[in-house]
């Protein structure tokens, strides 16, 4: 138990910058980017193949991020400029990116066509195995540091960059586009930006999922929107009143890691493997109504009190009366 | 949003003139098949398709992989074999069997030096399963199964395992209790599961098909628990083992590849003839499907035929890449084992009646 519990924490460490990734384009710039579920592949097929190559698997992560930006500037260069509806831009850069991320596992086995890149026999060079050689430890907490701190480290950098002026107009874009354009903010400009920053922490996630799971997958992206989604909202319900940026990107990364306990304890308990997937949908359902369930069940509770106070009352005027 | 409309609309029209183009092509090319009837026989990789659109085939059985991945599990368990010694194994006996019914419908006849030599009957090894031997909890050994998504070859390969495995235990008068999880075909669920087979520290973990493979291969690079594959095509260039004879790791399993050289000498047996044009349809993102049209273009080559390929991305381009083999005027068409056609294959079998 304790150690299928680890695992779902470290898993949850990397599903975090992904989540990170998805806050950016679904909460701060309020745009449905479906792109993600290619970029995560993206950024594992490009990280892959720069390790298969030979490549220092850091600069390989970082090299993923950048592919990132890239992947989601397509996406805000389809929809600011070429005025594509965002849901449908999102989709057109996924799709693309399905041969795109083919064609980068193709370099590195020099056969077209490679939908699946294995690495199992360049784990000594990824960044857990490096950094396990390293510090001498289990992968687990090796992929634990590394999660931890990779995440403490992005929240500091999200946090100080939404602090500057290009960041708190990114946030703006998000809460009064029009407004934005009234300040002399170029909208088209910060929404392609965002997205950018947003697709490039999502790759880096998918770089850092290849390196710990040693292989990347054409199809590896499926799903992860709903997980990126699910982890946000988690984490909102969790750290419901809190107004402090930090702190609110902190809970996205503890929203994270719930959802992964939940989904290894699911698996753990030994449930039928079929009921895998409406478990899940369950547990985003439960999270998602948390707080209209905490908010009935406060009205409630005021209700009783007000009508206790009113019995009260009359039992004092009939007393008096 | 009046613009969005606009840009719309215009893409529409321009993909609905593309597409009259593209079909007026085709028209041109079909010869005056007008109600679209190809009747090009089709060769598949295994015998599942061949069932629905193929006219004859030399079949791979998953019930027989599996079987064969739980005599290894057994001789693993039991015997204590080292697994980075045990080469990885093949379907023992392909067996050739035709499909009378689609080549009745195709107006193929099927030649008599092909289908005398068809096997008659079902291909599937008998084994009766000891329902005794396999205990929900405490057995003398536990087996942790993951198999990446719901599918009736990959259900097969699981049953067969699971029936040969409790045979052997009870035979050895020993239990074994079995962890069956299912990863619904999302991989981060394949990371998990290994992860938790390893916490639950298993005996062994027999894994279907390739990612799963891999994440199990990965979740156990420090326990070294054995791990056993099967319906996975190319274990090699997957790096589950460092060669077919030696897997050197912990990692070795039951390979799912088809007779590919077998099944293209086979469409010119069919044919009657050595001067042929083969269509190859396969899904270019399968890696699997990949490699074994690579193994078919040798084959062709070595024996002189002529070839066309046609990757399609998703199942939506069946039809069109039907069509495209169609018009390169193609003698048979040659499926691989693939699970996007696998999927389709009644689509293709109407798209090649007409229907």
């Amino acid at each position: 138990m304790f150690g299928t519990i680890t695992a779902g924490i470290s898993q949850g460490f990397i599903w975090a910058v992904l989540a990170l990734g998805v806050y950016i384009s679904f909460r701060l710039l309020e745009f449905a980017d479906l792109s993600c579920e290619g970029s995560v592949t993206l950024g594992a097929s490009i990280a892959a193949m720069l390790i298969w190559k030979g490549l220092n698997p850091f600069l390989a992560s970082i090299i993923a991020f950048c592919g990132g930006c890239i992947a989601g500037s397509v996406t805000g260069i389809l929809t600011t400029k070429l005025k594509i509806p965002p849901i449908l831009s999102g989709i057109l850069t996924m799709i693309s990116l399905y041969s795109i991320n083919i064609h980068i596992m193709s370099i590195a086995t020099g056969t077209s066509g490679t939908a699946n890149l294995s690495l199992l026999t360049f784990s000594k060079n990824t960044i857990y195995g490096v950094l396990r050689t390293a510090l001498g430890l289990e992968k687990t907490y090796v992929t634990l540091i590394c999660g931890a701190v990779f995440a403490v480290v992005i929240i500091a950098v999200l946090y100080w960059f939404f602090g500057t002026e290009l960041g708190s107009s990114i946030r703006a874009t998000g809460s009064n586009e029009k407004m934005c354009r009234a300040q002399g903010i170029n909208t088209d400009t910060t929404k392609i930006l965002g997205l950018a920053i947003s697709n490039g922490m999502i790759a880096l996630a998918g770089s850092m999922l290849c390196q710990y799971q040693n292989f990347s997958d054409v199809n590896m992206g499926v799903g992860s929107i709903v997980i990126g989604l699910a982890s946000i909202i988690i984490g909102e319900t969790v750290f419901m009143k809190v107004k402090n940026f930090a702190l609110r990107l902190l809970g996205i990364v503890v929203g994270s890691v719930i959802y992964r306990i939940v989904v290894a304890i699911v698996i753990y308990s030994g449930m039928p493997s079929t009921d895998l997937k409406l478990m899940t949908a369950v547990i985003v359902m439960v999270a998602l109504s948390l707080p209209i369930i905490k908010n009935a069940f406060y009205a409630s509770s005021k209700k009783r009190k007000m009508r206790s106070e009113a019995a009260e009352i009359d039992a004092e005027v009939t007393k008096n009366g | 949003m009046k613009n969005s409309r606009k840009v719309l609309s215009l893409i529409l029209a321009a993909l609905m003139l593309v597409s009259t183009f593209a079909f007026a092509s085709c028209g041109k090319t079909d010869d005056g098949k007008a109600g679209g009837a190809y009747n090009i026989p089709i060769v598949c990789g295994e015998t599942g398709m061949n069932d629905v659109c193929g006219v004859a085939t030399y079949g791979v059985n998953y019930y027989n992989l599996g079987v064969a991945a739980g005599d290894m599990a057994a001789d693993i368990l039991l015997n204590g074999a080292d697994v980075s010694a045990m080469p990885v194994q093949l379907d023992p006996a392909p067996a050739l069997s035709v499909n009378t019914k689609v080549a009745g419908e195709i107006g193929f006849t099927i030649p008599e030096a092909v289908s005398s030599n068809a096997s008659t009957g079902d291909t599937t090894i008998a084994v009766t399963p000891v329902a005794e031997a396999i205990v929900a909890e405490g057995g003398d050994f536990t087996v942790g199964i993951l198999q990446l998504v719901q599918h009736v070859a990959l259900d097969q390969s699981n049953k067969g395992f699971q029936d040969q495995l409790s045979v052997r235990m009870s035979e050895a008068g020993k239990t074994v209790t079995i962890l069956d999880q299912n990863a619904a075909g999302d991989q981060s669920n394949c990371v998990t599961i290994s992860e938790s087979f390893v916490g639950q520290d298993v005996d062994l973990i027999y894994t279907i098909a390739t990612s799963a493979a891999q994440s199990a291969a990965a979740a156990t690079e420090e326990s070294g628990t054995p791990v056993l594959f099967c319906a996975v095509t190319d274990p090699v260039s997957a790096g589950l083992v460092e060669s077919m004879e030696v897997p050197g790791g912990n990692v070795s399993g039951v390979s799912d590849i088809n007779p590919v050289a077998d099944q293209i000498d086979l469409i010119a047996e069919l044919l009657g003839k050595d001067d042929i044009k083969i269509g190859l349809l396969y899904t270019s993102s399968e890696t699997n499907s990949v490699f074994q049209i690579g193994l078919a273009k040798a084959e062709c080559d070595a024996k002189g035929y002529t070839y066309v390929d046609k990757g399609i991305g998703d199942i939506n381009d069946i039809e069109s890449a039907f069509i495209a083999l169609a018009a390169e005027g193609v003698d048979a068409i040659y499926i691989p084992t693939d699970n996007v056609l696998a999927n389709g294959a009644a689509n293709v079998h109407s798209i090649n009646i007409g229907g």
